[in-house]
């Protein structure tokens, strides 16, 4: 039975790493050797496929029907909407980077709350089921393992993680997640009706990083996906513009000595103006202060209205420390929902 | 499954369609050949820049191949980026695929990323 459901924006994401060959003469492109073919039964297997791509000298970066994959020389990350069975490219990834001499150190899963829980198969029905699932498809090798939920101020919203690693060495990069819901109605109109390219420069994506290259993909009737690449950085975003179920998220890297965080995240936010935004921060290697953590809630406070209303932190195996903060934006709180007002 | 790693390499030295061309360029020589050859005439050249190592611009192959087929007014040469570095260098390809439109000798339009359909929408652009 099939309720009133729409479209389920928020992703699933899984990435995989692998430990770095020793032998120095062997090819430093590492997992960028899996051949297209290969990749694209993948991907049919997680039952989505490859709209547009873009390479360079770090990494490819690949904008998929729903959502995106990105291939570095150890490591990969896949991010997909809608009901897809992302777990299922484990292990045929595994055996594929093994068919390289290359072997699994880490292993991190994350997701918000679906807006449509009931629609998803199994196992997204239940975190507890997606661990059963995970903790098979990894070898045991990686014997450091945690899954957490990490909870906000509401009840239906909450940031889910698994992450299992050989030892405890973790990614330099940090990797910011943000999810945001109840997009601004006009500024979501950019999302309708136009080409990729269009729907980049009138959303004022263009501007979050204006040195990126982006590769941006528009669906039809309405929706839009880009990845920009940026020497060995990544960001991704997705919209699902249609009101009532509206969703964005933006990813992107980050490290400690890069220009303020708190700044991209705004311009990032700021295109969707939207009520509700929780952003999780996985520090990877670097040491965890908060500064950066209370810095991000200051801007989004005093630049757009975002009150924070719960921060949660926690340590991982493999993944290091991760932030979640959950906002939500004055004009929702001050003016609550009144049958027949205009607010 | 096999090793995969001979696979990425295997590209093809030419590349004949059935009305259209892909100029599979090998050596400086026979760019520096093409290139005086059409700063003459009004053709559209169109450079494929890609690499070996190219995910991405092997997803794109398949659509490449068909577009050229519908254009053969056009010239479509490929240069592999890490076999000819200084041509590659002129153009400043660093994102691939990047597909770059010279006319008369000067560069008119570019597409990087895996994009065919604004590949074709600028191959209508330009082609008169």
């Amino acid at each position: 039975m099939v309720d009133v459901s729409g479209f389920e924006g928020f992703e699933k994401r899984l990435e995989l790493r692998f430990f770095r060959d020793k032998d120095p003469l062997e090819n430093s492109m590492g997992l960028r050797l899996i051949d297209f073919e290969s990749l694209e039964k993948v991907l049919e297997t997680v039952q989505c496929t490859v709209v547009s791509a873009i390479a360079n000298q770090s990494f490819d970066a690949y904008v998929l029907s729903e959502s995106s994959l990105f291939i570095y020389p150890t490591k990969i990350i896949i991010k997909t909407c809608g009901t897809t069975k992302l777990l299922k490219s484990i292990q045929p990834l595994v055996l594929l980077a093994r068919n390289l001499n290359l072997t699994l150190s880490a292993c991190r899963y994350t997701r918000g709350s679906f807006i449509f829980p009931n629609s998803q198969p199994f196992p997204h029905t239940s975190f507890e089921e997606e661990i059963v699932v995970l903790e098979e498809a990894i070898p045991l090798s990686l014997r450091y393992r945690k899954a957490s939920v990490l909870p906000s101020h509401e009840p239906s919203r909450a940031w889910h993680v698994f992450s299992a690693s050989v030892d405890f060495d973790s990614d330099s990069f940090i990797v910011v997640e943000v999810c945001m819901t109840e997009l601004d109605r006009f500024l979501s109109r950019s999302f309708f009706g136009r080409n990729g390219k269009e729907m980049t420069r009138l959303s004022g994506i263009d501007l979050i990083n204006a040195n990126a290259i982006v590769c941006d993909f528009a669906f039809d009737p309405c929706g839009y996906s880009m990845n920009s690449v940026d020497g060995d950085r990544y960001s991704t975003i997705h919209v699902t513009p249609e009101e009532g179920f509206s969703y964005a998220s933006f990813e992107c890297v980050a490290s400690v000595n890069d220009e303020d965080i708190a700044l991209v995240l705004k311009r990032a936010v700021d295109v969707f103006r939207p009520g509700t935004v929780s952003i999780a921060t996985t520090y990877g290697g670097e040491e965890y202060n908060d500064e950066v953590t209370k810095r991000v809630e200051s801007v989004l406070e005093e630049k757009l209205g975002l009150e924070c209303r719960s921060r949660r932190v926690e340590e991982f195996p493999g993944s290091g420390t991760v932030v979640y903060q959950s906002f939500t934006s004055r004009r929702k709180i001050v003016l609550p929902e009144k049958n027949g007002d205009e607010c | 499954m096999g090793s995969n790693a001979s696979s990425v390499h295997d590209v093809p030295s030419s590349m004949q369609t059935k009305s259209g061309l892909v100029v599979e360029i090998e050596s400086r020589r026979q760019w520096r050949l093409l290139f005086d050859s059409m700063k003459g005439s009004n053709k559209l050249l169109v450079i494929d820049f890609t690499a070996a190592w190219c995910g991405p611009c092997k997803a794109m192959e398949p659509r490449v191949k068909e577009i050229v087929s519908r254009y053969p007014e056009a010239v479509f040469a490929r240069v592999d980026v890490d076999r000819l570095m200084d041509v590659a260098g002129t153009y400043k390809a660093n994102t691939l695929p990047a597909f770059v439109f010279v006319k008369r000798g000067e560069e008119i339009d570019r597409v990087v990323g895996a994009k065919p359909n604004e590949l074709v929408n600028k191959i209508e652009k330009h082609r008169v």
